[in-house]
């Protein structure tokens, strides 16, 4: 489970960027978060995800604070959860399977044998069996993003969170990257924050969904619920409608 | 001057969490390994042909002033001690740091601002281990033995520009080294050596990391290795030479 706690955030010398989020998202639940660009969503990840450390507030992950355990503790709960970068963050000097291998063999300390089947099985499970041995330069922008998948999903986390994973795909790419998504958060049951811009993908998505705009997160509820907020500017932000229309 | 005095404050920093990690989980030996070949195979030709050069033109220089006294046959002790004692490790140590120094914070600033570093740390593995702590100890000792190979040259490359353009015997040249080179100056030379791969080492890892604001950045962070590290090594072979002389004054060596 994880929960925010009055989250504030700032860059230097700048007004806040996050004003007092509060949210709770319950194990195995899919959160969504949409919102207009530079509203701070991928630094909220950052932030849930352990990378940047908030002004104020807390982040609770299965009841711990991320910002007030110890170092090892907090790496601990880091491999609990894995991430899919909006740019992939994928490590170029080492091929598709050898990205894959990395966290079995560092964090996981698998022996050889079984860093290798499980190689294969996600290697199969996001259909790049035959790219084993390219670099991620070699492979197209839909492939890196199944490898990103399968490399935040390989140690089996608890916890995923997935910044924009349809970012500047085409929509028949996007749409398979959903359903990827879709069945391996099922076979996980894990529990899921992603960010999109597209409210379609969130949809697919989505339990829940919140909006953040003007530094504060507005939880608009399910699929239903959130087509019928009430919110006047919520709403044109959904439908694509620019606020000065009247 | 605040910002110098803050980088500075963090480098210092970031050298401390390295030892720490160092000393707590040494990094596994292939990784090392990997490191110093790595820089030895990037920077050999570079600090041995730079070695060469410096030893060459301090020849060059010496031969100069002292045909005029008369007194040529001390060329072999003036030139080798200049060269061990203070030019050879700096100037060699320039050249290395521009090929090792670049190399290094170029390929950590661009892991970092392609978040693969941020990946890393996702993951559950501390970057600081994986990636800093090999790349730190691998630059210290291929550094040092790479300034090692450039003051060697740099004795054979004084030698060989005596014979040709002081028309010097080869034997009476090594002859006269030992009655100017004294252990001090060897130990000063080792000294320096170490120092200078110690920083080189720091830097780098340290500007690479810290790296922020895209290719743009990348490019800030190779430019300010290359600045930090000259100006750093300038000021240290000044600290150390001011050391160096006054512990063996003090140890009577």
């Amino acid at each position: 489970m994880i929960a925010i706690k009055q989250l504030t955030h700032r860059f230097d010398g700048a007004e806040n960027l996050l004003n007092g989020i509060n949210v709770t998202v319950r194990r195995g639940e899919n959160l969504v978060i949409v919102g207009p660009s530079g509203q701070g969503k991928s630094t909220l990840l950052k932030i849930l995800s352990g990378l940047t450390a908030p002004h104020r507030g807390e982040v609770l992950i299965n009841g711990k604070n991320l910002y007030k355990v110890s170092r090892l503790e907090k790496t601990e709960l880091m491999s609990k959860t894995g991430m899919l970068f909006q740019k992939n963050a994928l490590f170029d000097s080492l091929t598709v399977g050898e990205n894959l291998a990395f966290p079995l063999r560092e964090v996981a300390k698998l022996d050889e044998k079984k860093i290798a089947e499980k190689v294969k099985e996600y290697l199969s499970a996001v259909e790049l069996g035959p790219a084993e041995n390219l670099y991620p330069d070699e492979i197209s922008g839909g492939m890196q993003k199944r490898l990103g998948i399968a490399r935040a999903l390989i140690l089996d986390p608890e916890i995923i969170y997935y910044d924009d994973p349809t970012a500047g795909l085409d929509p028949i790419t996007s749409r398979n990257i959903v359903e990827l998504i879709k069945k391996l958060n099922k076979k996980l049951n894990a529990t899921t924050v992603t960010i999109t811009n597209e409210m379609n993908r969130a949809y697919q998505l989505a339990d829940n969904i919140g909006v953040l705009m003007d530094s504060e997160l507005v939880i608009t509820g399910s699929v239903e619920e959130t087509k019928t907020f009430t919110d006047k500017k919520i709403q044109n932000f959904i439908q694509g409608i620019p606020n000065n229309v009247a | 001057m605040i910002k110098i005095l803050d980088d500075l404050g963090s480098a210092l920093v970031f050298l401390n969490d390295i030892i720490k990690t160092i000393f707590k989980t040494p990094p596994d030996s292939k990784s090392v390994s990997e490191q110093i070949y790595n820089v030895t195979t990037q920077s050999l030709t570079t600090t041995v042909s730079s070695g060469f050069f410096v030893g060459a033109i301090l020849s060059v220089q010496f031969n100069a002033q002292l045909k005029q006294f008369d007194t040529l046959s001390v060329l072999g002790g003036l030139s080798t001690s200049g060269t061990i004692r203070e030019l050879g490790p700096l100037l060699i140590a320039f050249m290395l740091s521009g090929k090792v120094g670049a190399y290094t914070s170029a390929e950590l600033g661009t892991m970092r601002v392609t978040e693969q570093i941020d990946a890393m740390r996702c993951l559950g593995t501390n970057p600081m281990q994986y990636l800093i702590a090999p790349r730190f100890v691998g630059i210290i000792i291929s550094s040092f033995f790479l300034l090692l190979a450039g003051l060697l040259m740099s004795i054979l490359g004084g030698a060989i520009l005596a014979t040709v353009v002081a028309d010097m015997n080869m034997v009476e040249y090594i002859n006269s080294i030992p009655t100017y080179v004294k252990w001090s100056s060897v130990y000063s030379g080792l000294f320096k050596c170490f120092m200078f791969s110690l920083l080189i080492a720091t830097i780098c890892t340290y500007k690479g990391y810290a790296t922020t604001g895209g290719s743009k950045g990348v490019g800030r962070s190779v430019v300010a290795t290359a600045l930090s590290t000259m100006v750093g090594l300038t000021l240290l072979d000044w600290f150390t030479s001011f050391l160096v002389e006054n512990l063996f004054k003090a140890w009577g060596l």
